[in-house]
């Protein structure tokens, strides 16, 4: 679940115009990586709401901000777990 | 280099602190010319109102610096700095931890007699005041010699100043003092990285939305401030310094320089719901950043209801009408806000909703033997989180009277909800236990008047303990219009939810705003109305 999620998170970033030829599961979101601004963040946020049917508060996405590409997926397959009821891995 | 290059390199850099973010900043080769400070008085033949470039501003404290060497100022000197200007006070803050000294900041609106005890205290080796300020110490012996003004740069240059301090993290970069409930105010120390901690984090995650233009509406001589200008100087957008925080000096800044994000103190956002807002004038204010005590509903829903931002939506960004808050708990000893929530025009979680802790700190509400209490229920705030100051200046009884089990307790009174969120309820030292398990919380129900009666622009509640019982008095300033000679008693009680503390409402009467004692940054000193109205009850008949 979490690589297909990161395959969705890494579409969505290059539908928005970021280079991901370079990227990897261990870059970070923040200015330590692809430097997202935080209305790209909002905006990819919205995107994974939309598909996965999830939901995040803006105080939630102070915790989406510091993870890397892969932390975001995992944490994503995680919520999802979480919202049909199972255990996360 | 590009913004976004910068800020990534700053907040990985383990060197970065507090006390050397201008250095640093001109050390990794920063464009010079990149307008970033801008202050509401002239610095150096330099206009108000004009951004100072990094280079000018590196310039500025250099001279300063050199001219403070000159004078003998050396590592570690504390050094008290007595002012009514943002320049001043900024200015003298860069210059004096460029030399590694400790400059303490004392707000200009303190009186001569409480500054001069605050400062005899702190055992400065001399002061930096302007001539006017000096004179109202002097007669009050502050303890310490008189340096100079702070801007007196006469006879140095920039290269006459010494290389750049090189601070451990520990190393103390600032002295502030908290308003003092009593009106006492406290020397909190802040540190290299205590003091950084946040901004640290804040330079990790992406640049918010307005934060490239920033008015700071912050006391000046508070470590907020010292925050909002390293945030500032870190992100590589532009802050303008207030020397002024009145509701309509800050409206006429904003007029004047458009900001996209606006930071004040509670005080500040009530002036500012009491005046008449132009949304014309607003419309570039995208954030208003609270931080100290939280601010109040009512308060907030007249700010995001003007200002403008923007969303994401499934189809792309939309900029929308109305402008966002964000709303917190923080204090001098705290060292930044230590939660935070989002509010828009949209809102409904209020209550005192202060949020969720940051990702930085890590929050507990404790019973009083220092028990974890579980959702639901009141009880005192404990914090652990590197912004927290390492204790009191000259005063370790007051250090570890704060400190249990590790934490440190502010002195706030809490509830955390089943989802995480906590909500504000008082100072402990304000609330009342009427014995039955109710309490007078006099910050909810100010907060609770305030939502519950439009004519009420500003309330001030206060609770005294009495041989009988205790007597809670509401204290009501009125929006224009409103007839001050209607008895708004019972309006009030039904406003506070609960029988049995509005059963204890002795008196709500409309008072006129000098009859308010304020703190020198604004804040209300219920010690001192509880002190004036318990003598009252002891006399009356």
């Amino acid at each position: 679940m979490t690589g297909e999620i990161a395959e969705f998170i890494i579409q969505a970033l290059r539908e928005m115009n970021y280079d991901v030829e370079d990227l990897t599961a261990d870059t970070d979101l923040g200015p330590a990586g692809l430097d997202l601004e935080s209305l790209a963040l909002a905006e990819l946020t919205v995107q994974i709401e939309d598909t996965y049917g999830l939901r995040y508060s803006d105080e939630d996405t102070e915790a989406l901000a510091v993870l890397t590409v892969g932390g975001l997926a995992a944490e994503l397959a995680a919520k999802l777990a979480v919202a049909s009821g199972d255990k996360p891995q | 280099m590009r913004a976004r290059s910068i800020r990534g390199r700053l907040a990985a850099d383990p060197a970065l602190g507090a006390g050397n973010v201008l250095s640093t900043l001109v050390s990794l080769g920063v464009d010079p010319d990149e307008p970033t400070l801008t202050f509401d008085t002239d610095v150096d033949g330099h206009p108000a109102w004009k951004p100072l470039t990094l280079g000018e501003l590196d310039r500025a404290v250099a001279t300063r610096s050199a001219g403070l060497h000159a004078l003998g100022v050396r590592p570690r000197d504390p050094v008290a700095v007595y002012g009514v200007t943002a320049a001043d006070q900024m200015l003298s803050f860069l210059a004096l931890v460029r030399l590694g000294a400790i400059p303490a900041l004392v707000n200009g609106n303190l009186r001569g007699a409480v500054a001069a005890r605050y400062i005899s205290g702190l055992k400065a080796v001399g002061v930096l005041a302007d001539a006017a300020s000096w004179s109202r110490l002097a007669e009050h012996d502050p303890g310490a010699p008189l340096l100079g003004a702070p801007d007196r740069i006469d006879g140095h240059r920039p290269s006459d100043a010494p290389a750049p301090y090189r601070h451990h993290p520990d190393d103390p970069i600032a002295i502030t003092h908290s308003s003092g409930t009593t009106g006492e105010p406290k020397a909190v120390t802040s540190t290299h990285a205590t003091l950084f901690a946040a901004i640290r984090h804040r330079l990790s995650v992406p640049r918010a939305q307005g934060a490239d233009r920033i008015l700071c509406a912050l006391p000046a001589a508070h470590n907020a401030t010292l925050t909002a200008l390293n945030l500032a100087l870190g992100n590589r957008g532009e802050i303008l310094l207030l020397s002024a925080q009145d509701g309509g000096t800050v409206v006429d800044a904003v007029r004047r320089w458009r900001p996209g994000m606006v930071l004040g103190f509670a005080v500040t956002w009530s002036q500012l719901a009491h005046a008449e807002l132009d949304a014309d004038d607003l419309e570039s204010v995208r954030v208003w950043w609270n931080t100290g005590d939280c601010a109040h509903e009512a308060h907030i829903r007249r700010l995001v209801a003007v200002g403008s931002h923007d969303v994401a939506t499934g189809k792309g960004i939309e900029h929308r009408a109305g402008s966002m808050f964000v709303d917190g708990l923080g204090s001098t000893e705290l060292g930044h806000s230590q939660f935070h929530i989002t509010h828009r025009a949209d809102s409904d979680r209020f209550d005192r909703c202060i949020g969720r802790p940051h990702l930085f700190a890590q929050a507990e509400v404790l019973d009083p033997s220092g028990e974890p209490l579980p959702a639901g229920r009141v009880g005192q705030l404990a914090v652990r989180s590197p912004t927290v100051t390492p204790g009191y200046w000259n005063d370790s009884a007051a250090t570890y009277r704060t400190r249990q089990g590790g934490w440190f307790l502010p002195g706030e009174l809490v509830y955390r909800t089943e989802d995480g969120y906590y909500h504000h309820v008082d100072r402990a030292a304000d609330a009342i236990d009427l014995g039955d398990g109710t309490h007078v919380y006099t910050a909810l129900s100010e907060d609770r008047v305030l939502a519950a009666c439009p004519e009420v622009l500003d309330c001030t509640v206060v609770a005294v303990r009495h041989g009988t019982g205790v007597s809670t008095h509401v204290l009501l300033r009125l929006a224009p219009g409103a007839d001050p000679a209607v008895d708004r008693t019972e309006e009030v009680r039904a406003a506070l939810r609960d029988e049995r503390v509005a059963a204890t409402v002795r008196r709500v009467a409309v008072v006129p705003e000098e009859e308010i004692p304020l703190g020198a940054t604004g804040k209300v000193l219920k010690a001192v109305l509880r002190a004036r109205y318990s003598s009252a009850e002891a006399t009356a008949p």
